[in-house]
């Protein structure tokens, strides 16, 4: 009984140690990095006005202020970020980038090369939002290395820094990425694609898994690319709603429909998203067949459906009175409570 | 006893030279507030070939005060100074440049009254409040002078009331970044302007602004702000601002890196008058902040 007291006792005072190690370990770290963090603050302090000078205006930074210790570097890394997240203009970003091509590749190389995946992926986001090709051949190197696995993230951010740089094999990449990518991950590399990457991409649009597909379809929309509206209408044939569905929400964000016969079925359809849609695009077709679907949709079982239908009536020219010729002579008590409801809204914004 | 007179279509526009002084005081204060100049035009009837002796037809002075009681507009107002046989046409939201159309108008429906009868017209732009009545008066009457050696219908032009205030405007950078921040203090510091001058502060969030008291002085304020903001975001800043009463003071740039439709219209809805999507250019962001700003004149 006695020998069971001192071994626990010996096995708690030993956890004990253990986690005072620990705690002094941590507390260490802890104070090494507020040092390093006050160290960052105080150059920034001191030379961020003249940091800012030099990206608006070219004038050259002090002496003093050029990076030689590790707070330097990470000072002016966070300027240049901050500063190009906020302001477009093309010469301070040529700035940036003669400057990290002079004084900073080290520091970016270092971070690519790190054991720490997010020392890493800050270093690869830092290469696409600071525009620094230079870094191409890394990124690709980082690709080729069978020995090493990089988390789903990187691998993204890796593909976005191919897609954007226009590198050549970019494109096969997307078609077999090394992690399964959703359709999130392809609009993120997409977003930020070269034009004639995306251009390959879109020839290719029929034999690419769906997630790129749909993807395709989202970035047209986003970037309201009116030149690819053909490829849009195509899909609208497709056997697949989700396809379908996309494609209606793209056409309904450029604005604008090429054949406007084929929205009319969408009207009729079994599936509330895709009559939902077909009451948008409406907002986009002259033509006086889509006040009478519009009429319609007002009667939809849907209430989404049938919102939508009250809004484009009322943005249509002499929306007001056709909302008004609802409440006044239609029979369905939803349609008229709906437009009620659009009317009353635009006394209360005086639109 | 200075008199207010109605001519016969009603007009009470047409003043004893009494009141002057005190519609002048009137006026040069509404200049600082409301940043619109006025103009007097000092004017006399003349006789070509009566050289200097057109006192001598005491028909001349009423016949030319008629004409002018024609002529007026409702927003003028005419002040008659029959011992100096002078005329004092005030246009309160005239400068120099109106004033001589109007003068040029004026000058073609005379000729066609007598072709014997012409005037001479003085012109005083007042753009800044501290324009003294006495000074005015006495440029006004010189230069009125100095026509005499001039053609018929000739003006002279009194330039020295012409200069603007320089305006003081606020402006007050709502942006949790410090480093765009900065570079919009830089921006704004560097910027050449003639006729302002831009006391500026920084803000890290809306509730530190909103709690400073330094936007409720009566100054025209210039609010750069981002929409999203810890504490009292930038639609709340917009909200409170544009619910006080005299919330046209304020010039609101919202900026955001949001760019749908939806955002910016919303941003409209609530009265913003500038949506600056980041990354934005500077130059642009600069000419922009400057066209607000000549507006305002």
């Amino acid at each position: 009984m006695r020998g069971l007291i001192w071994t626990v006792a010996g096995i708690s005072a030993l956890l004990i140690i253990v986690l005072f190690i620990l705690l002094g370990y941590l507390l260490i770290q802890r104070t090494i990095e507020s040092r390093r963090n006050k160290r960052v603050k105080q150059y920034k302090a001191q030379f961020v006005e003249h940091w800012l000078l030099y990206l608006l205006e070219g004038v050259d930074p002090p002496e003093g202020g050029l990076p030689q210790k590790r707070e330097a570097y990470v000072a002016i890394d966070d300027v240049f970020y901050h500063y190009c997240f906020s302001i477009s203009d093309h010469l301070p970003r040529k700035r940036v980038r003669w400057f990290v091509e002079n004084y900073m590749v080290d520091f970016y190389k270092k971070k690519l090369l790190s054991s720490r995946w997010d020392e890493r992926l800050n270093a690869l986001h830092r290469i696409t939002d600071l525009q620094l090709q230079m870094f191409v051949d890394d990124v690709r190197s980082m690709l080729r290395r069978e020995d090493k696995v990089y988390t789903e993230a990187e691998y993204v951010q890796m593909y976005v820094i191919m897609a954007k740089f226009d590198v050549y094999d970019s494109y096969a990449y997307l078609q077999n990425p090394q992690v399964s990518l959703n359709v999130f991950h392809y609009t993120t590399i997409l977003n930020e694609a070269a034009p004639r990457i995306f251009n390959k991409v879109i020839t290719h649009f029929n034999t690419s898994p769906l997630q790129l597909k749909l993807a395709i379809i989202d970035v047209i929309g986003l970037k309201k690319q009116v030149t690819y509206i053909d490829v849009l209408e195509t899909n609208l044939q497709s056997d697949d709603e989700e396809i379908r569905i996309r494609s209606l929400k793209a056409i309904d964000q450029i604005g604008f429909v090429k054949e406007a016969s084929i929205y009319a079925a969408f009207a009729q359809s079994d599936r509330w998203p895709e009559r939902l849609m077909a009451a948008r695009i409406f907002l986009h077709i002259p033509n006086d067949w889509v006040i009478d679907a519009l009429f319609d949709l007002l009667r939809d079982p849907s209430w989404w459906v049938r919102k939508r239908a009250a809004e484009t009536l009322s943005q249509k020219h002499g929306g007001t009175s056709l909302l008004q010729d609802v409440i006044n002579q239609d029979t369905d008590p939803y349609a008229i409570d709906q437009a009620r409801a659009i009317l009353a809204r635009q006394v209360e914004t005086g639109t | 006893m200075a008199q207010i007179t109605k001519d016969n279509q009603g007009k009470i526009n047409i003043l004893d030279g009494e009141l002057l002084p005190v519609i002048f005081s009137m006026q040069t204060a509404s200049v600082a507030r409301s940043k619109m100049t006025f103009t007097l035009l000092f004017m006399s009837p003349q006789q070509i070939g009566v050289a200097d002796d057109w006192k001598a037809d005491p028909s001349t002075y009423e016949v030319f005060t008629d004409f002018l009681i024609e002529q007026i507009r409702d927003s003028d107002m005419l002040f008659l100074f029959p011992t100096e046989k002078v005329a004092v046409l005030l246009l309160p939201f005239s400068g120099e440049v109106e004033a001589a159309f109007a003068v040029e108008r004026m000058k073609k429906n005379y000729a066609t009254i007598d072709p014997y009868r012409h005037f001479y017209t003085a012109v005083v732009e007042i753009a800044n409040s501290h324009a003294q009545y006495d000074d005015v008066w006495q440029n006004g009457m010189t230069a009125l002078a100095l026509c005499h050696s001039q053609p018929p219908f000739a003006i002279e032009a009194v330039d020295w009331h012409k200069e603007r205030e320089i305006e003081t405007i606020k402006v007050s950078i709502i942006e949790p970044d410090e480093t765009t921040k900065m570079t919009l203090r830089i921006l704004l510091e560097r910027m050449s302007l003639s006729r302002f001058t831009l006391m500026i502060e920084t803000y890290h969030d809306g509730h530190d602004f909103l709690t400073s008291r330094w936007h409720t002085s009566g100054h025209t304020h210039l609010v750069m702000m981002n929409d999203i903001l810890p504490r009292q975001n930038g639609v709340e800043v917009l909200n409170e601002l544009r619910l006080m009463p005299n919330s046209d003071k304020y010039i609101i740039f919202m900026m955001s890196d949001k760019q749908s439709e939806s955002n910016m219209l919303y941003a409209y809805e609530k009265d913003a008058d500038e949506y600056i999507v980041k990354p934005f250019n500077i130059k642009l962001l600069e000419a922009k902040i400057k066209r607000v700003l000549k507006r305002l004149r």
